[in-house]
């Protein structure tokens, strides 16, 4: 066989390739709107009867134990714990992990809440490492800080459910600014049915300052229009307003937010605390409480809240972006992996037939179809089917079905959300086009090299580096509030 | 092919500019109503309540689901009246819309005008959207009845905890946040066949201080439901009297550890000796739950409660021991007795043997702590009166 004839066989095998797996994405997100529609609809519904002063001042209010684990805040920790102190809810208690901070993290938090040392004794139900001193706030009784050995995220979340005092426990990180009424829009999801529903999940919007994010006079945190900031939020609307809001409808929501996320303190410790064996414990966890329910056959529920509940810093540069993406990807590979056995088994139900293939189609597979698509450029360049004009009819296509996706998610935000002032939603749907050309890319960089790190059994966490600030004032770290 | 293609890119073009032309309209529509209510509002507020011919004017103008969205943004209570029953005059098919509309949105709306309004027929709707099946209507119900805030509202949410047609902790919070008086309506909540409504009556008898029912209560404190003791033994301590002493002792013994826990809390009211000596011998739990609620206790009880926790530190048990040094350090007694000994040791001679029992039983982080409270000298002196006797304890 001719030299040419095999080029234009490969160059058209891989062309096939990319086109059924980008028409069988397209196909997917389609199906998942129907749902998605219904869900933000009947979530805002519900939103807009629930009598939040009944909630809010009700001593019967289901009380929830906030952890935050700490690893080198020093620049937001202050204005993170400060909202989380100002929540509005009526019984609640904060639990600061600070894990082997090598900054001043464990300094700002003396300073800014008074923290004294203090003889808690607490139940050592989940494996730990080494609690170096507990302290309580003598400013604020509710905050609690705790100053360990460095053990991981997920070692630090387990020493604070060690500590916690309630039933439920909200899942936060401290380098995220929350909403006042974040408390009480997640757990107003677990207070129907406080016996089935064990998890509760959200998401967070994006700034790269998120404590000094100001919100206009209508309640409306203004856009931070920095566009890596702007394509990632683009992002994230596309993931927990479309398909997120989807998964939860039919109870196979596959990735809590290690933002944000409520569990039932028993599930946590049923299932032995959070695991420090994978590089992120948020979807290790998640994937971990179907498989256990699920494999009993006990009624449960994981459900998403389609709301924003705080800011949270974004990378501003390529090379955090990457660092971030590329752990991400790695995470979700790990996890895949390890529960490769749900994948199509019909005892998992929903999660092993639509969110396991999901995630091994739309995530883990999705750098192999890239790099497919890349390399058939140069082969069909050499063999002569590389017509320019075409290239870039399809190039069109992908970017503007695309912006047809996030165009949909703004709007069921906007819908439903109003979250946006109208200049900043303008701003939003100009990008959006732009994303595959300017933040596809990167992000096709960072999934590869995330992919790489999986297969060399890379496990670091590579925190990106905080974005540069002014020193903080106490008045605009409270502003948000 | 190439045709092909491009009426792909045309279409996608089209759907890419469609939803975008969808949020501009929905943002200006959003806009639009958002500014018309405001200005509508606006007016309303400039027109005496006693002005019918303006108000019906403004009313007529108003849908029944703007009217509910100005209601619930809040109008001067004589304003809302006035114009609830201007729509009511005007809209005869208002109390139809509210029994029997398609879509719980409208009916939601119809009924919070007919309430504001104050329509007789507005309890038989609350009353039957609370037992319908869907969650949006009752939970709409609870919040209007909670809002109308009468005797009348508060024996719907009383019947329909009994009845159980919603999540019963909703409904108790409802009644548990209204003013009018309540607690007389309790009664019928006590011999429900269902454990969790004997639950909620127990807990609103303790939260509306409902004393009348003190002897029911007694009665749940011995129920076959763990849950339903447990809300028994916390009311109790918050109604109970001194002849409850004996039934809340005996509590302590029971099987379920949180149900000993709550009896815990509730002995503390009773601060006697033989109470302090019964809780000092929780501090020995197997259940660490238990074992926090005795030291709380013991930490209300105060000065009482000194004699049965100082005989603690000697316990066999080293978690019974640990607890009772933690009271004494919370309570500030520990420091106390510390001073006293730094000030003057012979006169303190009594506190010495205690001291060194409280160092020796006192996890690191416990002693950490209570050292941190006294000052170098302080630590000094005591560390050289205290560590001969550390051994011999």
């Amino acid at each position: 066989m001719p030299f040419e004839s095999v080029l234009q066989i490969v160059t058209w095998g891989g062309y096939l390739a990319c086109l059924v797996y980008l028409t069988t994405l397209t196909v997917i997100f389609a199906a998942l709107a129907r749902m998605a529609v219904r869900e933000n609809r009947d979530r805002a519904r519900d939103a807009a009867v629930e009598d939040f002063s009944i909630v809010r001042s009700s001593p019967f209010t289901i009380p929830v134990s906030v952890v935050a684990p700490a690893y080198n805040e020093e620049v937001c920790i202050t204005a993170s714990i400060q909202s989380l102190l100002a929540l509005d809810y009526p019984q609640y208690e904060v639990i600061v992990v600070n894990d082997g901070s090598t900054d001043s993290t464990m300094k700002r938090l003396t300073q800014a809440f008074d923290l004294e040392p203090s003889a808690a004794l607490y139940r050592r139900v989940i494996d730990a490492t080494e609690i170096k001193q507990i302290y309580r706030s003598r400013i604020d009784p509710r905050l609690t800080v705790i100053d360990k050995v460095n053990g991981g995220k997920a070692d630090a979340l387990n020493a604070g459910a060690n500590l916690a005092r309630y039933r439920y426990l909200c899942c936060v990180d401290s380098d995220t600014v929350y909403y006042a009424d974040a408390l009480l829009k997640g757990m107003r999801l677990v207070m129907p049915d406080p016996a089935v529903v064990v998890g509760v999940t959200s998401h967070v919007t994006l700034h790269s300052r998120p404590e000094q994010a100001v919100r206009d006079d209508q309640g409306r945190t203004r856009l931070d229009r920095h566009p890596l900031i702007v394509f990632q939020l683009l992002d994230y609307l596309r993931a927990f307003i479309w398909a997120r809001a989807a998964w939860s409808r039919s109870n196979y929501m596959m990735c809590s937010v290690g933002a944000f996320a409520i569990w039932r303190r028993d599930v946590v410790v049923e299932l032995g605390g959070f695991s420090p064996r994978f590089t992120c414990e948020d979807i290790e966890f998640t994937f971990r409480v179907h498989e256990h329910f699920r494999r009993l056959r006990v009624p449960y529920r994981i459900q998403a809240l389609p709301d924003a509940v705080g800011i949270t810093e974004g990378p501003t540069s390529i090379r955090a972006l990457v660092s971030q993406r590329a752990r991400w990807q790695r995470v979700i590979a790990e996890t895949v992996w390890h529960y490769r056995r749900m994948l199509c088994n019909p005892r998992y139900g929903t999660v092993g037939f639509l969110g396991m293939p999901y995630y091994v189609l739309a995530e883990v597979l999705a750098p192999v179809f890239q790099v497919l698509a890349v390399a058939i450029v140069p082969f069909a360049a050499y063999s002569g089917q590389l017509r320019p004009f075409e290239c870039l009819q399809m190039l069109l296509i992908v970017a503007l079905g695309s912006a047809a996706f996030t165009c949909a998610a703004v709007l069921l935000q906007d819908r439903y959300g109003r979250t946006y002032a109208a200049s900043d939603l303008a701003y939003l749907l100009l990008l959006a086009p732009a994303d595959l050309f300017l933040y596809r890319p990167i992000i096709f960089w960072a999934q590869c090299k995330g992919t790489v790190d999986f297969l060399l059994g890379d496990r670091r966490w590579n925190k990106f580096e905080r974005n540069r600030r002014r020193v903080v004032s106490p008045k605009l770290a409270t502003n948000h509030q | 092919m190439s045709s092909l293609v491009s009426y792909v890119l045309y279409g996608i073009a089209a759907l890419w500019l469609l939803l975008m032309a969808a949020i501009a309209f929905g943002r200006y529509r959003y806009e639009r109503r958002a500014n018309y209510l405001s200005a509508l509002k606006h007016r309303l507020e400039q027109c005496s309540p006693l002005n019918a011919s303006a108000l019906n004017a403004i009313v007529a103008q108003l849908s029944v689901a703007q009217l509910d969205a100005l209601i619930r943004e809040g109008l001067p209570p004589a304003l809302e009246i006035a114009v609830a029953r201007a729509m009511q005059e005007q809209r005869a098919d208002l109390v139809h819309t509210a029994a029997a509309a398609a879509k719980p949105q409208e009916r939601i709306a119809a009924v919070r005008v007919l309430a504001a309004a104050q329509a007789e027929r507005t309890y038989d709707l609350l009353d039957s959207m609370l037992r319908s099946r869907s969650a949006a209507l009752a939970a709409a119900s609870v919040r209007i009845l909670a809002k109308l805030d009468n005797r009348r509202s508060a024996d719907l949410l009383i019947t329909a905890l009994r009845d159980g047609p919603y999540s019963c902790s909703r409904i108790a919070a409802a009644i548990d946040m209204m003013t009018a008086p309540r607690a007389d309506l309790l009664g019928l909540l006590f011999a429900a066949p269902h454990a969790e409504v004997r639950f909620w009556a127990a807990r609103l008898a303790g939260r509306l201080q409902a004393a009348q029912w003190a002897s029911h209560v007694r009665e749940l404190a011995t129920d076959v439901d763990p849950l339903v003791r447990r809300a028994a033994v916390e009311a109790l301590g918050i109604i109970g009297d001194a002849s409850d002493r004996s039934l809340l002792l005996g509590r302590l013994n029971d099987p379920v550890p949180f149900v000993r826990a709550h009896a815990a809390r509730a002995c503390a009211r009773f601060a006697d000796g033989d109470a302090a000596e019964a809780l000092a011998g929780l501090l020995a739990d197997r259940q660490w739950i238990v074992r926090a609620a005795a030291r709380e206790a013991l930490q209300r009880m105060g000065r009482v409660a000194l004699p049965a926790v100082v005989q603690a530190l000697w316990h066999s048990d080293a978690f019974a021991a640990n607890g009772a040094a933690e009271v004494l350090h919370k309570t500030g007694k520990a420091a106390d007795a510390a001073r006293q000994v730094v000030a003057d040791p012979a006169a303190a001679r009594r506190q010495l043997p205690i001291l060194a029992r409280f160092l020796s039983v006192a996890g690191p982080h416990l002693r950490s702590a209570f050292m941190c409270q006294l000052s170098l000298r302080e630590q000094h002196v005591l560390t050289s009166h205290v560590e001969p006797l550390m051994g011999a304890s």
